[in-house]
């Protein structure tokens, strides 16, 4: 049983975005028209929030690419009144889409402001329906979604190991946005197991979480030097 | 049985509305139909295209719905508690007022507790809290709790409401057999009084915590968060202060109507109003102490994200609105019912209106201002328009109060006649000797020291 | 329509509640059922259908008790 993390460098971070899309195009996330996204309806697993520090002229911008914290004492879970998203055992809050009843009561609860929900039923249009990742179920309309860390990379490496008779090695499950980082900003893997780059990041001086002193026990950190 | 005999009956008035309907109660009800009709029609279009034609979004994923249900349930509190707290202290008055306010009771609660159903994005999958509920979580609380009340007050109903049918059952004039089913039996002897009686007693003493828990567990469904507004140990009792607030101002407004409506100046009397708007002051100067005490701690404490939430509150986004319910619901009734001269029917009715706009405000600054102000800093502030479906399902919960409320008045009476006639017959008696009792009987003085407190 | 069947009906009216009474106890263990099994919380689970069970069987006394009452009397 692994505990899966993630470290975010943001001080490698250039905010470039790439995350963001590889994210959307790996999970089928759905695209929203133009009215929508003004209500607040787009969907983002991964979302670059943007801080500024400083005053001006001096202003520094800070991105801070947001997934969810997969949190080891998650506040979303408690609420849930059908279990329809609960901690596997690998430490990932997963969602079970046929089981919400769109209550969006944990997107309430979560204090980051991580979930989100489907308004409508979600058809891709022309050059996405082109490009839909079989492996990521698309969600049917009125339940709550969010980051899984890519859990269906997780399933396909447990099984190609499980295959060649070996046991999960670093690097065998990676999510897209670490994937695709230009910068290399991000560190994954398993938090239990103390050789790994990753958990040698979380010792590093500069961590932190977000809204530490809620004892949530986010599962990502970051890095950021003051 | 010749109904005839009936007619010279001194409680004839409040029998009337069962037997003869005016062409004005058609017309409300075909309005009142007619809104419930297209309310129906866009909650189908919701239904199929889901719940991207309201007006929520991300952060504020909870809009009108879940404010009606918190604005619905809370004047339920009108009915079952206010009258179990009358019937429990005595109070005389309270004779042809119960009866009224225990059937907005029920009837609001049915109404209110389809809301969360509406607000669901899966109200197909309803049943999942049936085979894999979580008892852990406070919607769970709330299913139980909802329940529990409703039959209660169903119950509390319509154990009252027995001798009554009875009475209507003798008459034999309509619905003979709906009544003699209803009515259990009852033949007025002093057994059955008896029988009843004990059974009101002890559900009177328990509705009483029942209802209190209801709110309390909705307020718990926001305090139970970590969100910066929400996570408030006074949020319990001061929903159920705000909850017992609106319930007495929606009994006054549906008194000052059907009174008139209904000839009933004769039983609800000025003294009624009085002192039941004399209790929506007292509600009035609590909520007051209440939200100031709430507001206050944030405030003092000073933490970052709840000023975020009280500033977008007291100066920003809902400022006008902040202000137009603290003066709905406070600086209005105050002055229209601290004084005497004011507070006369005209006076109540619209104290009482600006109440219920008042609290329906205060669930909204409670739900909105939070959501859209999510912890993180750095998640833009969020907007929340109501769409036209959402206006038209609060416009639903309404007008379904006023016609079930008129259904019921055709059917049963709205003012309990055994009651009055018991008040009629005994209270007086009964409470010239209650009153003796308040105060030492003047032989009492000498035999003091002799018999002790023995004397009656 | 005659006595009878005015009787049956009432007689049925008090079983209403006590089929509403018994699901709600059903319920109740099936939860805490399903909580032992899963491991979520079984103890609060426990606690809060305690309560719940109670509240919906002194309801359900209480309108059995008046029924009863009436019908005993009437011979
Ligand atoms: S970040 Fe939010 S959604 Fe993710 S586990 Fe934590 S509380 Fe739940
Ligand atoms: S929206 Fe779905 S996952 Fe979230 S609390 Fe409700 S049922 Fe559970």
């Amino acid at each position: 049983m692994a505990r899966y993390g993630m470290v975010i460098d943001l001080d490698r971070c250039t905010g470039c975005g790439a995350c963001v899309t590889a994210c959307k195009a790996e999970n089928n996330v759905a695209i929203v028209s133009e009215d929508d996204a003004k209500m607040g309806r787009t969907m983002f697993w991964m979302k670059m929030l943007v801080g500024y520090e400083g005053e001006y002229p001096n202003i520094k911008m800070k991105f801070i690419p947001r997934l969810c914290f997969e949190c080891d004492k998650p506040p979303c879970i408690k609420v849930c009144p059908v279990r329809a998203t609960y901690k596997n055992e690998d430490g990932l809050v997963a969602q079970i889409y046929p089981q919400c009843i769109g209550c969006r009561y944990c997107m309430a609860a979560c204090p980051y402001t991580v979930k989100v929900f489907n308004w409508y039923r979600y058809v891709p249009e022309k050059p996405m329906s082109n490009c839909i990742n079989p492996d990521v179920s698309v969600r049917p309309k009125g339940v709550v979604e969010k980051c899984t860390f890519c859990i269906h990379r997780l399933q396909k490496a447990k099984e190609l190991a499980q295959a060649e008779h070996r046991k999960m090695r670093e690097g065998d499950y990676v999510p897209a946005c670490m994937q695709v980082c230009p910068a290399k900003a991000f560190y994954f893997g398993d938090l239990d197991n103390p050789q790994n780059r990753v958990t040698e990041a979380m010792r590093d001086v500069r961590g932190f979480t977000l809204l530490e002193d809620l004892g949530t026990d986010p599962k990502v950190h970051y890095l950021h030097a003051k | 049985m010749n109904s005839q005999n009936y007619k010279t009956d001194e409680d004839e008035v409040l029998f009337r509305p069962i037997y003869h309907t005016g062409r004005g109660f058609y017309l409300i009800a075909a309005v009142l139909l007619l809104i419930m009709l297209v309310a129906g029609t866009l909650y189908v279009s919701q239904l199929i295209y889901g719940l991207g034609v309201t007006g929520m979004g991300e952060p504020v994923t909870w809009g009108f719905y879940i404010i009606d249900f918190i604005f619905f349930i809370g004047i339920s509190h009108a009915g079952t508690l206010i009258s179990a707290i009358l019937r429990l202290s005595k109070a005389e008055w309270r004779r042809p007022i119960t009866r009224m306010a225990e059937v907005i009771t029920a009837i609001v609660l049915a109404i209110g507790g389809l809301h969360p159903i509406i607000d669901l994005g899966r109200p197909d999958r309803i049943l999942h809290l049936v085979t894999s509920g979580r008892l852990q979580s406070p919607l769970l609380w709330d299913v139980f709790s909802i329940t529990a009340y409703f039959t209660a007050s169903t119950v509390y109903l319509y154990l009252p409401l027995i001798p009554d049918i009875a009475l209507l059952r003798d008459r034999g004039d309509k619905h003979h057999k709906l009544y003699e089913f209803l009515s259990w039996g009852y033949n007025g002897s002093p057994e059955h009084k008896k029988v009843l009686e004990r059974a009101i007693n002890i559900l009177m003493v328990m509705v009483i915590p029942i209802a209190i828990s209801v709110h309390t567990i909705i307020s718990w469904i926001f305090a139970m968060t970590l969100q910066p507004g929400w996570h408030s140990t006074i949020f319990g009792p001061y929903f159920v202060v705000g909850a017992i607030f609106s319930g007495i101002a929606a009994l006054l407004i549906i008194m000052i109507i059907f009174r008139k409506a209904y000839h009933f100046e004769n039983y609800l009397r000025d003294v009624h109003f009085d002192y039941l708007s004399t209790l929506l002051l007292i509600m009035s100067l609590l909520w007051f102490y209440f939200t100031f005490a709430e507001y206050l701690t944030g405030f003092y404490g000073h933490e970052p994200q709840e000023m975020r939430v009280f500033f977008y509150k007291i100066d920003g986004r809902f400022a006008p609105l902040f202000w137009l319910m603290v003066v709905c619901n406070f600086v209005i009734p105050v002055i229209l019912l601290g004084f005497k001269k004011l507070r006369k029917i005209p006076g109540i009715l619209i104290a009482s209106f600006s109440v219920i706009l008042g609290m329906w405000l205060e669930r909204l600054i409670i739900v909105i201002p939070s959501l859209a102000n999510p912890r993180l800093s750095y998640v833009r502030t969020g907007v929340y328009f109501p769409s036209i479906t959402e206006v038209m399902l609060l416009l639903f919960g309404l007008a379904a109060l006023g016609f079930g409320f008129m259904m019921f008045s055709k059917l049963f009476p709205l003012i309990s006649i055994w009651e009055i006639k018991e008040g009629r017959e005994e209270s007086v008696h009964n409470v010239s000797q209650r009153l003796k009792g308040y105060f030492p009987a003047p032989q009492a003085m000498h035999s003091m020291e002799v018999e002790g407190h023995h004397e009656q | 329509m005659n006595n009878k069947t005015i009787v049956i009906l009432q007689v049925f009216s008090v079983t209403l509640i006590w089929g509403l009474v018994l699901s709600i106890t059903a319920l109740c263990i099936h939860l805490i059922h399903v909580a032992y099994r899963v491991h979520d919380v079984p103890d609060a689970t426990v606690a809060i259908s305690i309560i719940a069970i109670l509240i919906f069987w002194v309801l359900g006394s209480i309108l059995t008790y008046v029924f009863v009452g009436l019908h005993k009397q009437r011979g």
